[in-house]
């Protein structure tokens, strides 16, 4: 059965309810409105990026549910992306910071531990100018301010 | 010259004659005037005459003009050498002349911003993008200076703007493009920041505090990224530990941390009381960090502190020390001269609640634990001790044994004790499940044989037992291990059904007849077995090991022995489905077909194969293994000049 999307600048989308329903929200709007055919409105989600979150629920349709795991270690996590997803983040800066955002909104939790790790994998093993470039950040240390906390972290640069 | 405003620059008082008329009044106010100065009608001119330098002059000026040009290189002079201030003055000349110039108005924008106006700075780009509203330059300017006055959220908004409208084919709109707010910090809400620095590690963190000043505000902020203060250069933990290395001793860490100072803790330890404190083998630490962290009351949350072979820290402040930490459960010291006996009295009687210890190769000896040895602490599960120059008695192992009645794992590698009989009240210990020993001195095969058996009697499911260099390990303590004895009441059935780890490495009088006794009492849980370099061990021997407790075995190391071949790499082969290291150096008859067969079947889970000074072995057949293996696993065959 088809569910209608309208993204905020009005652009229509048809999805099958199942791929819908990966949203959480959409979810609970549909159980909310029942069998009615009417559009679900998203104000907060443009089309652009509609259409990439429309693309990651149609790949995942058939995942199981995942049931929040509380004793799970986060630090193990950021490893194991697979390699569709990491393909389909591979957007550019912008795009993933709205695609967090969306999947944040929407309710869709693997989509956004994707789009998290993701960002930390930029993170992860640079130096700090080349964070600082990757998120276009500007340095606001004065330059004795930030030669002592180089000083002081010193440590971190052999690991 | 420019009145009002102080002439900061040698540029402009070098100035002599201009070839360009000047206007009258200001030509008369210079101190150099030169003689060229036409008379001319007096201009029109508002102006302020303060002396400071913040003046708006506004100058209209007579007919003949100073070309705009000319402004822009003298104000490009002026930029060059930093004087912003004379800079603008020139752009704003240039600027009346031609007023809706984009160029001029991003220099003069420029100069301002490093002035500090940034809101005049605003005011120009905003004309900038009036005036041509399709060149991406003012609202790459304007998006600049907006960042710069922290306001980030405008700031992107006139990036998006400006890439909306603008003409694409423009070589300044890629530099739009790139120059939009990324910082996740600002475009995400703090939940997920969150998530994104939990799944970095601590030293990850660390080295993002540097970034700018909102992250380090934000990171200082979460008081659970310094819960634990992790600096050592190993990292161990449980999630790293690779399954073949599960059931070892502990490696040592023994290389120096010489980065690590008490600045450094100091500087991390600010954001909360931290509860683990790793700092490896950190030399540069000194006593002074004990009593800055009780002073700055650091240390009540204290659970984990971890500070190795440091010979700065001292017995009275470690002493000390232990009074503002009573929730401390594991402590290791390895190595620090500092630590003596009243600094472990002080340490047992203040923290109750501890569980783990390692006060090997301190200046420990037996008072340590005789002392008060009748108050048990009965949280203690793990305890690594004793020094090498400092023999232990039976009196001292006994009292060991009541302060710690509930002792999971022991470690008394480094420990010399008198003689095995010494050991004979550990069989006290029901809970215990680790034994390391190393080169226990030892009358005979019949006092060994005797001390295990109380063992026996007393721990019912010892998982690891190491004994290493054992002149009393002998045929009968196999024998013992695998079947029990049942002379006592007890009948017991030996430590087959637990025993996980077994190391009788260099036993001397270990014979095949011996480990062949597990042909028909295996040890069938059996996944790690070290059995390097036992003289009077044939291949035949492991061989029947192999065979009969092959089932779990996934590390095993017999190097040495001149006798084994190829055979032994069959039998493993056929029962070691789950071997991932096999440590097989200086083995005499090991040839590549050996080789070739285990690698073919067992390649997959294979972790490590170690070969070294294998003569037998071809080094194409070791290639044609690793090409078998891939990346995953890895084959040694290095040659040393080793004397057996």
């Amino acid at each position: 059965m088809p569910v209608i999307l309208v993204s905020s600048d009005s652009q229509e989308f048809k999805v099958d309810k199942e791929v819908a329903e990966r949203s959480i929200l959409i979810k609970n709007m549909l159980e909310d409105v029942g069998e009615s055919d009417s559009p679900i409105p998203l104000p907060n989600v443009t089309a652009t990026v509609l259409t990439k979150v429309i693309e990651y629920c149609e790949h995942h349709r058939n995942d199981p549910v995942q049931v929040p795991d509380e004793t799970d270690d986060p630090r193990k996590r950021s490893n194991d992306i697979e390699e569709w997803d990491m393909k389909f983040m591979q957007v550019d800066q912008e795009m993933l910071f709205e695609i967090i955002l969306a999947a944040n909104y929407l309710d869709i939790k693997p989509l956004l531990d994707v789009g998290c790790k993701t960002v930390a994998n930029i993170i992860k093993g640079k130096t700090p100018e080349e964070i600082r470039k990757a998120f276009n950040i500007v340095n606001d240390f004065t330059p004795e301010e930030e030669a002592q906390i180089k000083k002081e972290n010193e440590w971190a640069e052999d690991r | 010259m420019n009145a009002g405003v102080p002439t900061t620059s040698g540029l402009l008082s070098r100035q002599r004659a201009s070839p360009y008329p000047r206007p009258a009044i200001l030509a008369s106010n210079a101190p150099d005037a030169p003689g060229h100065a036409k008379q001319r009608p007096r201009p029109l001119i508002t102006h302020s005459r303060s002396g400071s330098a913040s003046t708006t002059l506004t100058v209209v000026l007579p007919k003949e003009q100073v070309p705009v040009n000319d402004l822009v290189q003298l104000a490009r002079k002026a930029f060059s050498l930093k004087d912003f201030v004379t800079a603008f003055h020139y752009l704003t000349r240039a600027l009346t002349i031609a007023p809706k110039d984009i160029n001029l108005l991003d220099s003069r924008a420029a100069s301002l911003e490093k002035i500090g106006r940034l809101e005049d700075a605003l005011a120009d780009a905003k004309s900038m993008i009036r005036n041509q509203p399709q060149n991406p330059k003012g609202y790459l300017r304007a998006g600049k200076v907006l960042r710069l006055q922290q306001n980030f959220k405008s700031s992107a908004k006139i990036f998006i703007a400006g890439a909306e409208r603008c003409d694409k084919e423009n070589k300044e709109y890629e530099a739009l493009r790139e120059a939009r707010v990324l910082d996740p910090m600002e475009r995400l809400p703090f939940e997920l920041v969150m998530v994104v620095f939990d799944s970095l590690s601590f030293t990850e963190r660390v080295r993002c505090l540097i970034i700018s000043k909102k992250w380090m505000a934000y990171l200082g902020s979460v008081r659970h990224f310094w819960h634990s203060i992790d600096l050592a250069k190993r990292i161990p933990s449980p999630v790293r530990t690779p399954r073949h290395a599960l059931y070892l001793p502990a490696q040592p860490d023994q290389e120096p941390n010489n980065k690590v100072t008490n600045k450094t803790v100091l500087s991390l330890v600010k954001y909360t009381p931290p509860k683990v404190l790793r700092l490896g083998c950190a030399q540069q630490v000194s006593s002074g960090l004990l009593t800055q962290l009780s002073k700055m009351k650091r240390t009540t949350a204290l659970e984990t502190i971890s500070l190795r072979t440091n010979t700065k820290i001292f017995e009275q402040e470690l002493s000390l020390f232990w009074s503002t930490t009573p929730n401390l459960r594991c402590v290791d010291l390895h190595g620090c001269p500092g630590v003596t006996d009243t600094v472990v009295n002080s340490l047992l009687d203040r923290c109750p609640l501890l569980e783990e210890l390692d006060i090997s190769e301190c200046r420990t000896t037996e008072a340590c634990v005789m002392i008060n040895y009748a108050v048990p602490l009965r949280s203690m599960r793990k305890l690594v001790f004793g020094r090498w120059e400092a023999p232990f008695a039976k009196e001292g192992i006994d009292a060991l044994v009541s302060k710690f009645p509930n002792l999971v794992t022991l470690d008394i590698r480094t420990m010399r004790p008198r003689g095995i009989e010494a050991l004979e009240s550990l069989g006290r210990l029901v809970h215990l499940r680790h034994l390391f020993t190393d080169s226990v001195e030892t009358t005979g095969d019949q006092t060994t044989t005797f001390v295990l058996q109380r063992w026996l009697e007393g721990i019912p499911d010892l998982e690891s037992l190491q004994m290493n260099a054992c002149k009393g390990v002998s045929d009968s303590m196999i024998q013992l291990i695998a079947a029990g004895h049942t002379e006592t009441e007890s009948g017991r059935r030996g430590w087959s059904h637990s025993l996980r780890m077994l190391d009788l490495s260099s036993s001397p009088y270990l014979t095949s007849e011996g480990l062949s006794f597990l042909r028909t009492h295996p040890l069938p849980s059996l996944h790690t077995l070290l059995l390097n370099k036992c003289g009077r061990v044939s291949e035949q021997g492991l061989r029947d090991v192999v065979a009969s407790s092959g089932g779990e075995l996934c590390r095993l190391e017999c190097a040495g022995y001149r006798s084994v071949s190829d055979k032994l790499l069959m039998d493993i082969r056929d029962h070691c489905p789950k071997i991932e290291v096999l440590q097989l150096a200086n083995s005499g008859q090991v040839t590549g077909i050996g080789l070739m067969a285990l690698v073919n079947e067992r390649g997959r889970g294979l972790e490590r194969v170690c070969l070294d000074d294998c003569t037998t072995v071809g080094v194409d057949a070791v290639e044609r293994a690793r090409t078998v293996l891939g990346d995953s696993g890895r084959i040694s065959h290095r040659f040393h000049r080793t004397h057996r």
